[in-house]
C-alpha cells in the first residue's frame, strides 16, 4: 500500500517538474509579442489604455442606453427621439400619434351616437339611415387607429437608428473634445499634449 | 405590386373587422324573419267645410294587407319638408282627425303622411317592439275658417 503510494506522490512531483520544464519564462516576459520593443512602448501602450478607458467612461455617461429608448417610445412616442436629443422629430412622432388617436376617437364617439340612434331607431328608414350614419365614421375610426398603430411601430423602428446615430455623435464629440484637450491630470501626474 | 395587394387585403380585413353589429331587434336585415310593413299609398285629404265650428280633417288611404300591417300612424306637418308629428293611431286606413277632444285642427294649411306599423314578437312569442314602415307622400290640405 506504503508503495502505491509513494509511487504516486512520485509521479505527480514528476509531472510538476516537467510541466515547469516546458513553461518557457522568457517567452512569457517577452514583450516584443504585443509589438513592445522597450519599457518606454508598454508605458505608452498603457497610457492609452487607460485614456480609452476613460474615453469610454464619459461615452457612456453622456449615451443613450438603446433599451432604455425603446422602453421610452414604446409609452410615450416621440419620447425615445427627444432623450437622445433628437426633439424636433421627437416631437413630430408624438403630435402625429395624438392627432391619429384623436381623429379616431373622434370618429369612434360619433359612430357610437349613430349606433346608439340605430338601437333606439323603430321606423324602416331611421333604422337604415342611423346604421349607415353610424357605419362610416366606425371604418374613419378604425383607420386612423390603424395609422396611429404604424406611427407607433415605425418610432420604434426609428428610435433604434436615432439612438445609434446619437452614441456615434456623441463618440466622436467625445474623441474631438479629448484630441483638443492639450493639458490632462491623471492618476500618474499632469500631462501636456504637443 | 405584393405589397400594394397586401396592403389591400389588410384594409379590407380592417374594415370587415369594424364592421357594426345589426343588434337592433327591428332592423330586417339583422333578422330576416322580420315581414316589414308596405309603403302606404293613395292618400286623400277631406276638411270640413267653411263655417264649421269643430274644424276636422278625414284622411283615407288604401289599406295594407294584414299580414303586413297591424295599425296606422297619421303624420302633420305646416309645409312639405318641415317636421311631422304623429297627430293619430288608428286601426283601420281611414281617420278623421278633429274628432277627439284632443285633436287640434285650426283653420290652415297642412300636410299629411300616413305610415303603417306592425308589432313584432320574437319566435317564442316575446314582444321586440312596434316596426314603422316607410311613410307616404306628404298631402296637402287646407282647413277653412
Amino acid at each position: 500500500m506504503r508503495k502505491i503510494i509513494f509511487l504516486l506522490l512520485f509521479l505527480t512531483l514528476a509531472s510538476c517538474l516537467l510541466a515547469q520544464i516546458q513553461f518557457d519564462i522568457d517567452a512569457f516576459a517577452d514583450s516584443t509579442k504585443y509589438g513592445w520593443q522597450d519599457w518606454r512602448d508598454r508605458f505608452d501602450y498603457r497610457a492609452g489604455l487607460t485614456e480609452r478607458q476613460e474615453l469610454l467612461q464619459i461615452y457612456e455617461m453622456e449615451s443613450s442606453q438603446i433599451g432604455s429608448s425603446i422602453l421610452k417610445s414604446t409609452l410615450i412616442p416621440g419620447f425615445g427621439q427627444i432623450s437622445s436629443k433628437a426633439g424636433t422629430k421627437g416631437t413630430i412622432f408624438l403630435g402625429a400619434e395624438l392627432l391619429s388617436l384623436g381623429v379616431s376617437l373622434y370618429f369612434f364617439d360619433r359612430s357610437n351616437y349613430y349606433y346608439n340612434q340605430y338601437l333606439q331607431a323603430t321606423q324602416i328608414d331611421e333604422i337604415q339611415e342611423y346604421y349607415s350614419l353610424a357605419q362610416t365614421p366606425r371604418y374613419y375610426s378604425a383607420l386612423f387607429l390603424a395609422l396611429g398603430a404604424v406611427i407607433w411601430a415605425y418610432n420604434i423602428y426609428d428610435v433604434i437608428q436615432t439612438t445609434d446615430s446619437y452614441n456615434a455623435e456623441v463618440w466622436q464629440e467625445v474623441l474631438e473634445k479629448f484630441s483638443k484637450k492639450t493639458v490632462s491630470m491623471g492618476p500618474e501626474g499632469i500631462r501636456v499634449r504637443f | 405590386m405584393k405589397t400594394k395587394l397586401l396592403l389591400l387585403s389588410l384594409i379590407l380585413l380592417l374594415i370587415a373587422a369594424c364592421s357594426l353589429k345589426r343588434e337592433n331587434p327591428l332592423d330586417p336585415i339583422g333578422n330576416p324573419a322580420i315581414i316589414v310593413p308596405d309603403q302606404v299609398s293613395g292618400v286623400q285629404c277631406f276638411a270640413s267645410g267653411a263655417g264649421v265650428i269643430n274644424k276636422f280633417v278625414e284622411v283615407r288611404w288604401n289599406a295594407n294587407p294584414p299580414l303586413n300591417t297591424d295599425g296606422y300612424f297619421v303624420y302633420r306637418g305646416l309645409a312639405y319638408n318641415s317636421e311631422y308629428a304623429v297627430v293619430d293611431t288608428v286601426a283601420t286606413n281611414i281617420c278623421n282627425h278633429g274628432s277627439e277632444p284632443w285633436h287640434l285642427v285650426l283653420p290652415g294649411d297642412y300636410w299629411y303622411k300616413v305610415s303603417a306599423y306592425r308589432d313584432v314578437e320574437d319566435g317564442d312569442g316575446n314582444y321586440l317592439g312596434r316596426l314603422e314602415g316607410r311613410r307616404s307622400e306628404p298631402r296637402f290640405i287646407r282647413v277653412p275658417a
